[in-house]
């Protein structure tokens, strides 16, 4: 019967228990003391599957209140499929506001995109993260993975960067960059684009990461120094296709894709491509 | 536009929702009840409370009839049902040897102290798929209960004869050889909480009791073929064991109660439990014993007992050579890699379009060589 | 004054406040104003982040120990296994350097230590730079703080194992000194 009772108690609309919360947060201030460094939580199941945004999922449930205004991306946008699911379960479970104005948002969930505009020092960006360890394509073994980021021993990543680019002429990693976070540890950058990469450098906001299937938390604080690894006579090159504008705004200063074998552009960002489109008409 | 993307937003999620809940609610078929669940398909019942880490028959039972079969979806359903409930309290240590077993085998020897016990198996039955009619099937059903009221409280049918209180909890086999000094005694004096894989994420190199409890959780297939391809695959790091110990059984779950501190029992679970004996022959073994590795999982699941408690001893054996530590660990949850491998369905047009860039941009780099 | 268990909502905002201490090190962060009003600030943090599933201590007060145990489910362990102390005065040398910072391979497991910083004629300022930190970003401790700073600059020498700080004053002022913080006299 006292189990039946427990049973009918929980039944409401929070997907994580007290415990599960003050967790996460433990977890989060760590990240965040210790800028780039995984660090391990008890990465709780969701009603969201695993490689679907659980671990931002959880960030976001850990760190929002209902006088939150809360904005989910997928790919830069906040119709795709996913968002909108993301988003419904924020927002129905903490009484959180929602927007699609990047700049009116204290809570941003995102996969793979940094909003074009809009991101200041209220803001968190919570971002989604797939495969958060950046050296998983030089080494596959987990103690030795530990041991390089213990003593911050990257050299093996910096060889394979430079045989990339002895191999192909130029660096081929497409997103996620790795970069080097307060000259200490290395991260996957979600995969966000590349085009994405130089905002995060002594950006204004706070970036927390979460990886639930990897079980991983990480952050890089505002104001933090955040280097693309590279060489010296190898700039850092972001995402570029010469003469490409969106065929929707006509602007060329956002992140583009385009339409498969065309030369048919848009911004990945559609909240920031309709603004762009109703200050121009 | 002709751009084509996974968009649409709540009405088309909303619509999926649905279609789901009409056509699974309003099927032609009667309505599924739970104890059809419970005792038609027990099996998949205790598989899925197995991988979700749940021992709560009703609501997995509620979860497979959702998820309509699929078993993996329905620990899905259970996890993330637990993730709502906070943890009030801890279970004091349950001694395996308190296991009231209901079946007992004990393929090593062929006479064992405390006999052997067939129980409820297919293992020798012919495997033919009963054709017969649904009518037929109900007379003989019919036929078999008004047997069955001449013995009261005798479930099992013949194989549970004559089973008296040592029978339910018979000596281990591994206590016999112990006697005989013929198993390594890795017993520690110690006694260490065990590892919560819930709330600490297990990594190479983890206690036994994360790797325990990381096999325990498992997916079934996973560790069946974690197993087989060391058996057959390129991997090779363990030998086929002999089984001293497959037993199925009840085993009681005891908390203090938070007022009087005394133990309560809340409940009864059943594992099916697996001691595996290895045969010690490498170099810096001691060759003149064996070893022994240990599976224990909820339900009846010997498949899973039987390949957790071979991967036990090859793990321990294996001591970091390998990465089987962390392939167990990693690799074996069915939530991840189910979760992962369906993230593919996801629009992925901001990474791919990355991809394309670097091609170009390739490409343009070998034309500069070139020219 | 007497604490009370925080409801899930104030939970949140006083680990908004944290994380905003920690993610600003030297701003001066005001945790919600109804919980200061009622119970002493200094042991928010503790509310809002230890459960059953941590441990704590208060070194310098057995009754706050008592009761933060007691609403929390806490465990009361020594000062060198806590996971969070709390010290209601400026904490000797001896206690700094004695709290657990973690290792290299596990860093997180390093202690945070809220301190009870009071504004006085005679405080210190200090410059601070690292992540989060503003050009002008400064802290200002009480003089008999200039101990606990000392130690806590040596708790963090090694980086990335160290110490994470909250310093909170009695009318619920939070201020984060993250071990990434560069805190020097000048």
């Amino acid at each position: 019967m006292l189990l039946d009772d427990l049973i009918d108690s929980a039944q409401s609309d929070e997907l994580l228990d007290e415990f599960a919360k003050r967790e996460i947060r433990r977890a989060i201030l760590a990240a965040v003391a210790i800028p780039g460094y995984q660090v391990p939580f008890g990465s709780r199941e969701m009603p969201v599957a695993r490689g679907w945004g659980s671990g931002g999922l959880q960030i976001t449930l850990a760190v929002v209140h209902d006088d939150d205004v809360v904005k989910v991306i997928d790919q830069g946008d906040d119709d795709g499929v996913n968002a909108v699911n993301l988003r419904r379960l924020v927002t129905t479970s903490t009484g959180a506001d929602q927007t699609s104005i990047a700049a009116e948002a204290s809570v941003i969930q995102s996969r793979h995109r940094i909003p074009e505009d809009g991101l200041d020092e209220e803001s968190i960006l919570v971002l989604q993260v797939p495969v958060p360890e950046p050296l998983r394509g030089v080494e596959r073994d987990m103690r030795e993975l530990a041991r390089m980021h213990a003593e911050a021993d990257y050299s093996r990543m910096w060889v394979s960067l430079y045989e990339d680019k002895v191999r192909n002429g130029v660096i081929t990693q497409t997103t996620g960059y790795p970069c080097l976070v307060n000259d200490r540890y290395v991260v996957a950058t979600t995969p966000i684009p590349r085009w994405d990469i130089p905002r995060l450098h002594e950006s204004p906001f706070l970036t927390l990461f979460g990886a639930g299937r990897e079980k991983r938390i990480y952050a890089i604080p505002p104001r933090t120094k955040v280097e693309p690894l590279t060489f010296e006579d190898v700039p850092f090159e972001v995402e570029h296709a010469d003469g490409a504008t969106c065929s929707l705004c006509k602007s060329n200063a956002a992140f583009l894709v385009s339409l498969p074998n065309s030369d048919v552009w848009m911004c990945s960002d559609t909240d920031w491509c309709r603004r762009t489109r109703e200050a121009s008409a | 536009m002709g751009y084509v993307s996974a968009r649409g937003g709540l009405d088309a999620i909303r619509a999926a929702e649905r279609l789901v809940r009409r056509l699974r609610l309003t099927s032609e078929s009667s309505w599924l009840e739970e104890d059809q669940i419970l005792e038609k398909l027990r099996l998949l019942v205790d598989r899925v409370m197995g991988e979700a880490g749940l021992w709560a028959p009703r609501l997995a039972a509620k979860a497979l009839r959702q998820s309509e079969g699929d078993a993996t979806e329905a620990v899905h359903l259970l996890r993330a049902y637990r993730s709502t409930l906070p943890r009030f309290a801890y279970s004091e240590s349950a001694d395996a040897d308190d296991v009231k077993v209901e079946r007992r085998i004990v393929p090593a020897f062929q006479r064992v102290p405390g006999n052997q016990l067939l129980g409820r198996s297919v293992d020798y039955t012919a495997r033919f798929l009963e054709r017969q009619s649904d009518d037929m099937a109900r007379e003989e059903a019919e036929k078999l209960r008004s047997e069955a009221s001449g013995t009261p409280g005798d479930e099992g049918g013949e194989a549970h004869d004559n089973t008296d209180t040592t029978q339910r909890s018979p000596q281990r086999l591994l206590e016999m050889l112990r006697e005989m000094d013929l198993v390594v005694d890795r017993r520690r004096a110690d006694d260490p909480e065990p590892f919560d894989i819930t709330r600490t994420p297990a990594r190479p190199p983890a206690a036994r009791s994360a790797l325990l409890s990381s096999m325990t959780r498992a997916d079934t297939g996973a560790l069946v073929n974690q197993w087989y391809r060391n058996i057959l695959g390129p991997d090779g790091y363990l030998h086929e064991v002999t089984l001293g110990e497959v037993r199925h059984g009840a085993l009681d779950v005891v908390v203090r109660h938070p007022v009087t501190g005394l133990p309560v029992c809340v409940t009864s679970v059943r594992v099916t439990e697996v001691e595996a004996i290895e045969d010690l022959e490498g170099v810096d073994e001691d060759r003149t014993k064996f070893d022994v590795g240990y599976g224990l999982c909820f339900g009846h699941n010997e498949r899973k007992a039987i390949a957790m408690a071979n991967l036990d001893i090859a793990c321990h054996r294996d001591a970091g050579r390998t990465q089987l530590e962390q392939s167990l660990l990693l690799t074996t949850d069915a939530l991840d890699s189910a979760g992962f491998l369906e993230h593919l369905k996801l629009p992925h047009y901001v990474t791919f379009r990355s991809m394309i860039e670097r091609k170009f941009a390739m490409r343009k780099a070998r034309n500069r060589d070139a020219s | 004054m007497t604490l009370a268990a925080l409801s899930s909502r104030d939970s949140t905002m006083v680990f908004r406040s944290l994380l905003q201490a920690f993610s600003s090190p030297g701003e001066r962060v005001q945790m919600p104003a109804h919980l200061c009003d009622s119970m002493s600030p200094l042991a928010l943090p503790l509310l809002a982040l230890v459960d059953i599933e941590t441990t704590f201590c208060i070194p310098d007060d057995a009754d706050l120990e008592a009761e933060v145990a007691e609403l929390t489910g806490s465990k009361v362990v020594a000062v060198a296994d806590a996971n969070f102390v709390l010290c209601t005065t400026p904490p000797p040398q001896e206690l700094v350097l004695h709290v657990g910072r973690g290792t290299a391979l596990q860093p997180q497991l390093g202690c945070r230590l809220i301190v009870s910083n009071e504004s006085h004629e005679d405080n210190l300022t200090l410059r601070l730079s690292g992540p989060g930190t503003r050009p002008e970003s400064q802290l200002s401790v009480c003089a008999a703080a200039s101990d606990f700073i000392a130690a806590r600059n040596l708790a963090v020498a090694h980086p990335p194992s160290g110490i994470d700080c909250w310093l909170v004053s009695s009318d619920g002022v939070v201020v984060g000194l993250p071990r990434t913080t560069h805190a020097e006299q000048g």
